[in-house]
């Protein structure tokens, strides 16, 4: 074999030499990165959060409160009130709850009196109570009761009439109240008449 | 192709022939040195430094421009005093019988220049030899030595006080290496193949040879033998534009400069 036959097979296991050289060099250069990344980035992690943890939340937190009463805009102020609202539409089921069961203790408890005590003031009470509610079928009831008992009571009258049609019974509260007007003359339930017969009360 | 790669092979073999002398900046700064200390009156002049930046050839060089029957150059060393007497004599004279000393007196102050290459190989009682000689003021000399020798530092501190000037030949810098390579080419009317010689091959070869001229030239004389040879061997290893770096890689090997 020619001398620069050798020479070209000792030339190529040079390169590859070379080659596994250079490999090796950006392994290791590589793994030193990291390692050196690791080490300066790990104890920033640990360290900083910490401090700047409390730092970022407390008191950035108390500038905005004060802020949000002085500086918002007010569109801003009302899109917050806005996002309340959204944000307590859960909430009023409990508060519903807590109401209607302070009321409904206090209606029960009108109720019982009411049952001890018959006066039409208690059922007149009772019924505006519903009505308000819109709760018309037991205002129509409570509202009736206070009639029975007071026949002379023009809102027991006007209530009757307003539950009769706001329970669909708008023909039968027409005449009731031609009935009352004839006997009573009472504007109040005259205008209420007019309000039905024109729709403006529905 | 082959045969311009055997063409560039001969322009680099190691000559100190004058017509080989390449100019580059610091070889003409040396050369116009040389011709105006001629001029001046002087024992001695001593050129120095490594082995193989061309101190030969620029003094063959000198000998080649200034053209005159005053230069004697002996550009191969003596191994007695008696070789060198009859040398003198007879270069002088034309006579090697004469007595040298005696005769000296017949010449002009400082009318012969006698050149000593290889100085370095002298010993004292060549060197005391020199230096009578040198003292009659009818001849004097310029001495060629290498740098790191000790008869170099034992030669000029015998001189020490006669010196008249020490020229220390510095090897060709990187850029002068790429036109020295290039003027070879040019001059073996090569300039397609120096147009493919880059810097950057240049400078890979300076790498190893540190622009010293002799090294250099082994390192292009293996260069393109061996592109002689993958050329008529295998042929789709080399590229007619350029040359590819493995050929340089492979003559850094084949001389030792690469360990593979």
């Amino acid at each position: 074999m020619h001398e620069y036959e050798e020479l070209y097979i000792r030339w190529k296991r040079y390169r590859l030499k070379r080659k596994l050289l250079f490999l090796s060099l950006i392994v290791l250069a590589t793994t030193l990165l990291s390692y050196l990344y690791l080490k300066t980035t790990k104890p920033t992690k640990l360290t900083k959060p910490k401090q700047n943890y409390t730092q970022d939340i407390l008191l950035p937190s108390k500038e905005f409160e004060k802020k949000l009463s002085t500086t918002l805009p007010k569109k801003a102020y009302k899109k917050v009130k806005k996002h309340k609202q959204h944000k307590t539409k859960p909430l009023p089921k409990p508060k519903k709850e807590i109401l209607l069961t302070q009321n409904t203790l206090d209606i029960e408890s009108i109720k019982k009196e009411f049952e001890k005590n018959p006066q039409p003031s208690k059922a007149l009470f009772i019924a505006r109570y519903y009505y308000d509610k819109k709760q018309y079928k037991k205002s129509l009831l409570w509202s009736l009761k206070a009639n029975e008992l007071d026949k002379k009571s023009e809102e027991s009258w006007l209530l009757f009439a307003k539950s009769l049609v706001k329970t669909g019974k708008r023909n039968k509260a027409i005449r009731l109240l031609q009935l009352y007007i004839r006997k009573s003359h009472s504007p109040q339930a005259k205008i209420l008449l007019k309000d039905i017969l024109t729709g403006a009360f529905r | 192709m082959s045969s311009i790669y055997k063409r560039a092979k001969t322009a680099f073999i190691d000559s100190n022939e004058a017509q080989d002398f390449v100019k580059l900046d610091t070889n003409i700064f040396y050369l116009e040195k040389l011709k105006e200390l001629l001029e001046k009156p002087f024992k001695f002049v001593v050129v120095y430094g490594e082995p193989g930046v061309g101190k030969t050839m620029l003094l063959k060089r000198v000998v080649h421009e200034k053209g005159d029957t005053k230069l004697i150059p002996y550009f191969k060393p003596f191994f007695s005093k008696e070789e060198m007497e009859r040398a003198f004599c007879k270069d002088l004279f034309g006579n090697e019988e004469i007595d040298l000393l005696s005769s000296l007196n017949t010449l002009e102050d400082f009318s012969k220049t006698i050149i000593l290459d290889e100085a370095q190989l002298y010993d004292v009682e060549i060197l005391e030899f020199i230096r009578v000689i040198a003292d009659t003021k009818k001849v004097r000399f310029i001495l060629v030595m290498h740098q790191n020798q000790d008869e170099e530092l034992m030669a000029k501190e015998h001189f020490k006080t006669r010196i008249y000037e020490n020229i220390a030949i510095k090897p060709p810098t990187k850029k002068e290496l790429l036109i020295y390579i290039h003027k070879r080419l040019f001059a073996y009317e090569l300039v397609e193949l120096a147009n493919t010689i880059t810097k950057t091959q240049s400078d890979y070869i300076y790498r190893f040879t540190h622009g010293n001229l002799r090294l250099s030239n082994k390192f292009l004389f293996t260069l393109f033998d061996l592109l002689e040879y993958f050329e008529a061997n295998h042929p789709s290893l080399t590229n007619t534009t350029k040359i590819d770096k493995k050929f340089l890689e492979m003559s850094a090997i084949h001389l030792g400069y690469i360990d593979a």
